[in-house]
């Protein structure tokens, strides 16, 4: 897989070109009912509302969006540590919507989870060796070469020394207990790795080699990536194609260089220019595109395009029609009734 | 840079010395550090956790305990040297002549009160004016800093805030006092970036306005590269390189600085090639690497037993640019051909 040729969608229908997705989310939906008070109110926080996406096989799929966008409950449902309440989710051509008991244990196998806090997300009285061996033992599997063979071969694939097995996590830096972290998503061989934020709490210079690890790692194995980040810069670097969400909504999608070199949402150019970048030197902001106000709430987002309360381009119409995602003449598809031109 | 500057800097640090005392040694936080900040003007301070940073902004503040920490060196404010002032004066300093912004709202901000009435006792405690007074300033404040509804919003707690909200209401806390220093640790990392480009934006406006000397504390070398006029890059406790931005940026001359600019992610280029992280981990504190600090990940160090591993490098002014130092061992002709063949390239955008 060569990152950059690779994905020359059938970009209308967001899914990469010939073989079947390896993941696919059609017209998800995730709602969650808030109590109020004395009253079982039937509020509800839309955080994911009818989305579309797809993941192809060896294909890292980058999703970003501010906090509060519905990344992260996207991220929950796709490896299924949530339950969608709408909508259908296929995984290598099975419906996984509503998996339970052993079947759901069966699918952990092969999808996986990288989280954000490598200090809180390891436990800090089991070694390292136990830690990388539970997913083995939860599911009563016994590599040829014993389990401790197969620990100790995960932690060289990620950068650590094998020797090292019998250490507890609070000797390990950041960067190395985030390496821990992904042998352990990596131990029973998944087809795709959720990877919600794995480089954000790191400094610049161990983000780097995460980062690069994971690219190797991807491009070894083969594997199917969903990386959830809100540092653009960063998925920029480790994703083929990107998903931008806004309050619950996809609202653009598309390969790397149609998201961003040419934005078509004016989500997405103002989430563009909004990163401060090296390459900005000098600059003081003045590129920076001014959005007003904030994110508006879940449980009650605008009628029509949810993000016509800050865009510089609304009309009419986008308070009373909601655009479908479709094709732009970028060659990305984008949820908006007047797109950026390339 | 761009304004006029009265007699010299506003703030200025002679070799500032923090030691902690712990159980496992002395942890050498900030180890000799000197810089200077004028009226008008953005420094930017750069480095990974543990590079000492954050606790210089907060030793300038007086904020560490005496019992605890080791503090040495000298810290001039306006002409006053800060270090051996009492409480009581550094009290009726901080606010108004020197102000800080932290990275975490929800531990800065008292959760019992409300969040108008913090701003309104900071408010009060420099200008001696009424409940009601004082009260029209905070909501003005709050409007300043892009709060909706900022009246209504006044008589909230904490809680009732969200994170970026919260974040800005201790910025119009910081600053209602209109502070001619702010320092500003991290002051955006835990925001969004549109959320944190308001808040540059803000900081811009009331430099503008005021003529005030803003140090940003950060990691993040874009945040450096949009807001700062002049560059300190911190790494060990101590100052590696030291510049105006585009100086530093543009021309790095320490390693470190190098490593930093290739291991970051950018928007532009290409995104195809791997990053060029530093390998190893920032050091320890409690164990200083000999030498130059970042001898043990310095692709170029000059090897064992050199004055890498022996000598701790003075800061030195570069060739043609008076003030641009750096303190690395390696002959400055072999730096420009590194500088020039293996460094991400940053020009004036």
């Amino acid at each position: 897989m060569t990152d950059l040729q690779t994905p020359q969608a059938d970009a209308a229908s967001t899914a990469t070109a010939g073989a079947e997705p390896l993941l696919e989310a059609i017209d998800l939906v995730k709602h969650f009912p808030v109590r109020r008070g004395m009253m079982a109110s039937k509020l509800m926080v839309r955080a994911v509302d009818h989305i579309n996406l797809s993941v192809g096989r060896g294909e890292a799929l980058g999703l970003v969006g501010e906090s509060g966008c519905g990344k992260t409950t996207t991220g929950r449902m796709l490896t299924r540590l949530l339950e969608p309440t709408g909508g259908k989710l296929m995984f290598d051509g099975r419906d996984i919507t509503h998996l339970k008991g052993s079947g759901l244990r069966r699918l952990r196998q092969d999808i996986q989870i990288i989280f954000q806090d490598p200090y809180a997300s390891l436990n800090p009285r089991h070694t390292v060796g136990k830690i990388i061996a539970t997913p083995l033992r939860v599911n009563g599997i016994k590599p040829p070469g014993g389990v401790r063979g197969r620990v100790q071969e995960l932690m060289e694939l990620v950068g650590l020394n094998p020797e090292h097995y019998n250490r507890f996590p609070h000797e390990f830096s950041g960067g190395q207990r985030q390496r821990i972290g992904i042998a352990r998503s990596l131990a029973l061989r998944p087809k795709l790795v959720v990877a919600d934020e794995p480089v954000s709490a790191l400094d610049v210079s161990i983000q780097a080699q995460v980062i690069n690890l994971l690219r190797n790692l991807q491009r070894e194995l083969n594997l199917s990536f969903v990386f959830i980040a809100h540092d653009l810069s960063v998925v920029r670097h480790f994703c083929d194609r990107v998903a931008v969400m806004y309050l619950g909504k996809v609202v653009e999608v598309g390969d790397r260089t149609q998201i961003y070199d040419t934005p078509a949402h004016p989500y997405t150019k103002a989430l563009l220019s909004a990163v401060p970048d090296v390459t900005m030197l000098g600059t003081k902001g003045d590129n920076r595109l001014k959005l007003v106000g904030d994110v508006p709430t879940p449980l009650n987002p605008p009628s029509g395009c949810r993000f016509r309360t800050r865009c510089w381009k609304a009309q009419e119409v986008c308070a009373t029609t909601e655009p479908p995602l479709a094709q732009v003449d970028t060659g990305a598809v984008a949820a908006c009734h007047f797109p950026e031109s390339a | 840079m761009s304004q006029t500057k009265s007699s010299g800097p506003y703030l200025s640090i002679e070799d500032l010395k923090v030691h902690f005392k712990t159980e496992d040694g002395m942890v050498k936080a900030v180890d000799g550090v000197s810089f200077e900040v004028s009226e008008g003007e953005t420094l930017g301070v750069v480095g990974e956790s543990g590079s000492g940073k954050s606790v210089t902004g907060m030793s300038i503040l007086g904020l560490h305990d005496p019992k605890r920490a080791r503090i040495s060196g000298k810290i001039y404010l306006d002409g006053t040297e800060l270090l051996h002032l009492s409480e009581n004066k550094l009290r009726a300093l901080r606010g108004q002549a020197m102000t800080m912004i932290f990275q975490d709202a929800l531990t800065a901000l008292h959760p019992y009160y409300t969040v108008g009435r913090q701003i309104v006792e900071a408010y009060r405690l420099h200008h001696n004016v009424s409940k009601g007074t004082a009260k029209t300033r905070a909501i003005e404040m709050l409007d300043r800093v892009g709060i909706p509804e900022p009246g209504k919003r006044f008589a909230q707690y904490p809680h009732e805030f969200s994170g970026g909200m919260r974040q800005r209401a201790m910025i119009a806390m910081s600053l209602v006092n209109n502070p001619r220093l702010v320092i500003a640790d991290e002051p955006t990392t835990a925001l969004d970036v549109t959320v944190q480009g308001q808040i540059l934006d803000l900081l811009a406006d009331l430099q503008k306005e005021f003529n005030s000397a803003i140090i940003m504390v950060t990691h993040d070398l874009g945040v450096i590269s949009d807001i700062a006029d002049r560059v300190v890059v911190m790494y060990g406790g101590r100052v590696v390189e030291e510049g105006t931005a585009v100086d530093v940026m543009s021309t790095p001359q320490h390693p470190y600085t190098w490593g930093l600019l290739n291991s970051v992610p950018t928007l532009h280029g290409d995104a195809s090639e791997d990053l060029r992280p530093i390998p190893g981990n920032p050091p320890s504190l409690l164990n200083v690497p000999s030498g130059c600090a970042f001898h043990p990940r310095c692709q170029h160090s000059l090897g064992k037993g050199s004055a890498c591993e022996t000598e701790i490098p003075q800061l030195l002014g570069i060739n043609g640019a008076p003030n641009h130092v750096a303190a690395c061992h390696l002959p400055e002709s072999t730096r420009r051909r590194i500088m020039e063949t293996d460094v991400r390239k940053v020009e004036v955008a």
